[in-house]
């Protein structure tokens, strides 16, 4: 049974469509991708699963029933704009946020602790939130989520500020939590991460889904007849691609209808004067598959950054 | 209802903490105490009172003739001023010789007629009252024949009130009537400006800082704002209190107390009675003043307004002397029936008479409905988007956050 089933949600703030028929399932033991471009209606959709917005129309089931009170206690959220009391100790802080998830003060502390030390923000414990640095109030942010052990985790935008090796430790978390059979929902324009994390995805667009499934089978879908090789040697002609072109230090190969990878590979393979060093079947990047997706009817890539504003946030 | 105590406890230690607040609490009244010390060193004993009261010695020597024979001895804080002369002559020259300014003569018919005379060099129509009544206090006190009774005549209405317990006169109650309200007023109004203040600081912080979004996720908006506002207004109370302790013990330490006639109670079920309109107003300005602060986009705004909120908390004051004199007449009634004016008159009311049961029940119940429903009011705008985004309220917002969407 899923852990969260959204169905045909729609919401509307005064005269802009924020969220249009979308609906989605995540289940336990996964990473969902919550993907889009600003004002895309990600963060409405998820203020919907939490009842922090009621929707227009449509249904949200949350862990088996409506959304209510007690629920909360069994969710870990990290919302997109995110704060901690700036003027309360580290340890303090997170303490207390435990504590409103239901948590006993001494298995709350006991929880904290475990974290800092993961997240190696333990020697931080007693300082002021304010006194800590941008990296180190995100990581803090993270075990505020993560603290009371929930059930399902809505991660928005986790990467934000964080620095090469921290996002190494969070996605160690994640995946950690993954394989303790938790449901994790993640929204961020990160695409490298969604492929290294995500199991399935949603990818909204002004308001509406317009991609959802699989992570492979959405990339397989996308994919061309087109190989990747790297060779040492001159490529030169090669019987049945259409076109070839460089890419990141290797060549993309176009294969006409009838030619398989696997008849180029036995082909190059076949040549004195090449040494294969790289070969692969080209599939596009997500980042590939998002611009092409969110590309306008004019064929023109909207500013991402500087696109509609969130419908609330 | 236990994420309600958890953050009703955090608010209450968070703030408590505080450096301004501890020297808001205890230093304020700690500079009080000291000047109060400071004034009751050199303050008067009631000895030093008395002694106001009675005549001092004009600043020259004056001079006196006793024909009469009534004058044995003159007091002793007066005797210094005051020489007696055999005869006119004696004076008359004495005054030429510039030892005194002027001289009485006390005739021998004094006794029958009552009529002393007075000699003066200079008439001085202002001063000249000073100076008899130097003189008049020193026959008195040979009339009388002891100076206690001289100064018993002089001050004959040293007033002490007293109440007979059970049986409280009419004028101890009225006068007890109308100050008590006005006092209950302050200690509420003083409570939630102060709890008031802290809760609009601890939203526009929680909106600063963003943390409302987390809190929205983690407790119901009811919980929040039920637990901002007990632990906020716990420390309004504990603040108050602090103050009036203080107070209470600088003029025990100066000696003194409050106005209070000896023996008046106001009863434990009266009491009780004015704790709980006090606690149902408290909840109801609190929760009117939380929804404000979830409104309006900053703290500014909020606390400017607040003096709006606490108008009707006034109301009663314009009519204290109606409800003192008829306290079950019908405009004391409809007041203390009506939640916002409640708490206030039902106190004012409570001090002189027993209102009926039924009008207390039915205020109680009023006033009980009232809060609730603001508190549900206010949890409402708690999780709009207006809270969220922190945009200027319109009609449409205001709308859309009652209706919960």
């Amino acid at each position: 049974m899923a852990l969260v089933e959204v169905q045909h949600v729609s919401k509307r703030f005064g005269q802009m469509q924020a969220v249009r028929d979308v609906s989605l399932e995540v289940d336990q033991g996964e990473i969902f991708g919550l993907l889009g471009p600003n004002g895309a209606g990600k963060t409405t959709t998820i203020r919907m699963m939490l009842n922090i917005f009621r929707p227009d129309s449509g249904t949200i089931i949350m862990m088996g029933g409506p959304m209510n009170e007690d629920k909360k206690a069994r969710i870990g959220y990290l919302p997109e704009e995110r704060g901690l009391y700036r003027e309360l100790p580290l340890l303090e802080c997170l303490v207390y946020l435990a504590q409103l998830k239901g948590v006993e003060k001494a298995a709350a502390e006991k929880s904290v602790r475990h974290y800092l030390e993961q997240l190696d923000l333990a020697e931080s414990a007693n300082k002021k939130v304010k006194d800590l640095s941008r990296g180190m109030q995100q990581k803090a942010q993270i075990i505020a989520t993560v603290a009371h052990e929930p059930e399902l985790l809505i991660y928005d935008e986790p990467f934000q500020g964080l620095d090469p090796v921290n996002v190494r430790r969070v996605k160690d978390l994640m995946e950690e939590q993954r394989a303790s059979g938790k449901a994790i929902i993640m929204s961020t324009h990160q695409m490298n991460q969604v492929e290294a994390l995500c199991d399935r995805i949603l990818l909204v667009n002004r308001g509406e889904g317009v991609l959802y499934g699989r992570l492979a089978d959405i990339q397989s879908s996308f994919a061309g007849n087109a190989i990747r090789v790297q060779v040492e040697g001159e490529l030169g002609p090669v019987p049945g691609v259409l076109a070839m072109h460089p890419e990141n230090g290797a060549q993309r190969l176009t294969l006409d209808e009838h030619t398989s990878p696997q008849a180029v590979l036995a082909s190059l393979c076949g040549r004195p004067d090449l040494k294969v060093l790289g070969f692969e079947v080209a599939t596009p990047s997500l980042d590939d598959i998002f611009i092409s997706v969110v590309t306008d009817a004019s064929g023109e890539v909207p500013d991402l950054h500087a696109a509609a504003q969130e419908a609330i946030t | 209802m236990r994420n309600m105590l958890t953050i009703a406890r955090h608010e209450f230690v968070t703030l408590v903490r505080r450096k301004s607040f501890l020297l808001m609490v205890f230093g304020l009244p700690l500079l009080a105490m000291v000047m109060v010390a400071i004034l009751n060193v050199s303050a008067p004993t009631e000895e030093d009172m008395m002694a106001l009261l009675l005549p001092s010695a004009p600043d020259q020597a004056q001079g006196y003739v006793d024909e009469a024979g009534v004058v044995s001895r003159v007091p002793e804080a007066l005797a210094p001023a005051f020489v007696s002369y055999p005869s006119v002559d004696d004076a008359r020259r004495a005054v030429a010789a510039g030892e005194i300014t002027d001289f009485y003569v006390v005739p021998s018919d004094y006794l029958d007629s009552g009529t002393v005379i007075s000699y003066s060099r200079d008439f001085n129509p202002i001063g000249a009252q000073n100076q008899v009544t130097a003189f008049r206090y020193v026959l008195m006190a040979n009339v009388a024949g002891s100076e206690e009774l001289a100064s018993l005549l002089w001050e004959p209405f040293r007033l002490e009130e007293v109440a007979v317990q059970g049986e409280q006169t009419e004028a101890s109650t009225e006068a007890v009537s109308y100050w008590l309200p006005y006092a209950l007023l302050m200690l509420l109004f003083m409570s939630l400006t102060f709890a008031t203040g802290w809760l609009l600081q601890s939203l526009s912080d929680e909106k600063d800082s963003r943390m409302l979004e987390v809190m929205l996720s983690s407790v119901a908006p009811t919980e929040i704002l039920a637990g901002k506002t007990i632990g906020l207004g716990a420390a309004g109370i504990l603040q108050v209190v602090a103050w009036l302790g203080t107070a209470g013990l600088a003029l025990a330490v100066g000696g003194r107390g409050l106005n209070i006639p000896e023996g008046y109670s106001l009863g434990l079920d009266k009491l009780l009675l004015g704790l709980l309109f006090f606690a149902l107003g408290y909840v109801l300005y609190a929760s009117l003043v939380a929804g404000l602060g979830a409104l309006a986009p900053s703290l500014r705004d909020a606390s400017q307004a607040t003096i709006i909120i606490y108008a009707p908390l006034f109301i009663p004051l314009w009519f204290i002397n109606s409800i003192v004199n008829q306290p079950n007449g019908l405009p004391a009634v409809i007041m203390s029936l009506v939640p916002f004016t409640a708490p206030v008159t039902m106190l004012a009311r409570v001090v002189r008479v027993a209102p009926p049961a039924w009008q207390v029940a039915l205020s109680v119940a009023l006033l009980l409905l009232t809060a609730y429903g603001s508190i549900r009011l206010a949890a409402r705008l708690f999780r709009t988007q207006t809270l969220l985004s922190g945009q200027p309220v319109s009609v449409a917002s205001l709308r859309s956050a009652l209706r919960g969407d």
